[in-house]
């Protein structure tokens, strides 16, 4: 029984349980909460628990909920407005009226030459936090393969259309924030 | 034809939804023929790994005050589920 034990738990896979959660809240206060809930709903549900599986994926099993039943008490508060500023600003400077080029696109290189270097990762973490909550959000829950439907009903989305648009906007903003603040800084 | 800002939309879209026959030839052949549309969805394409790779990132963990908060609120939790120690009969 002592394999069971919570406060082994936390020793043994606290770490892996917030840097999952970490990477998706991007807050250290939700994140430890989110911690906590999943190991005390591990401990709750003990009886559930099969045997056969890894309590490692068992517990991350259980933060996925968490972190679901979280997304759906805050997408909830969010105001959706796509078409802040920020959109419109992008997109202006990027094309011309006719929907051609208007900047050069520099060349990024190979992923792994700047995955490489720690401070890649520092801009990029800066680049995500920049990004409007929803859009972020978002875009964690479709890397975790969340179905659009669902991703829709968890951010009180009104229709998918809503979900691309918001989405390549994400992508769009991320694109740039390293464009600017990596590429353009390191040549 | 496409413009730029139709297929780098088409393109981002790309990634989330799968594209119909038709939007994925008019991509594919204003990609034939513009190399920055193609530099720019070689860049979406970085960012999305970049997106997957950030989201298992190993140096973060736990502070120890939050650790420590966790074992005190899972310890109570732990002795509250455990039976009284003298059984009522
Ligand atoms: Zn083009």
């Amino acid at each position: 029984m002592s394999s069971l034990d919570a406060s082994k738990w936390l020793a043994d896979y606290g770490d892996t349980l917030y840097r999952y959660a970490f990477a998706r809240v991007r807050s250290e206060t939700i994140a430890e909460d989110l911690v906590q809930e999943t190991l005390l709903a591990g401990l709750q549900n003990l009886e559930r628990f099969n045997q056969q599986a890894a309590v490692s994926t068992w517990l991350v099993a259980i933060l996925k909920n968490k972190l679901l039943d979280h997304w759906r008490k805050v997408g909830h508060e969010h105001t959706f407005s796509i078409d802040s500023l920020w959109d419109e600003d992008l997109m202006h400077y990027q094309f011309d009226q006719n929907g051609h080029w208007q900047v050069e696109l520099i060349d990024w290189g190979t992923p792994e030459s700047n995955f490489d270097q720690h401070e890649f990762w520092e801009i990029f973490t800066q680049c995500q936090s920049r990004l409007p909550k929803h859009m972020a959000e978002l875009l964690s829950l479709r890397m975790d393969g969340v179905s659009t439907e669902e991703c829709c009903e968890i951010l009180a989305l009104k229709n998918a259309n809503q979900l691309w648009v918001t989405l390549s906007r994400a992508r769009m903003k991320l694109r740039q924030c390293l464009d600017t603040h990596w590429f353009t800084q390191a040549t | 034809m496409l413009s730029c800002q139709q297929a780098t939309a088409l393109a981002a879209q790309g990634f989330d939804t799968p594209l119909s026959l038709w939007q994925r030839l008019q991509l594919k052949l204003h990609l034939l023929v513009c190399s920055r549309c193609r530099q720019f969805c070689k860049q979406l394409a970085f960012v999305h790994e970049a997106w997957q790779i950030s989201a298992q990132q190993q140096h973060i963990t736990l502070s120890v005050t939050a650790r420590a908060r966790i074992a005190a609120r899972l310890a109570s939790a732990q002795a509250e589920q455990k039976p009284p120690p003298s059984a009522k009969s």
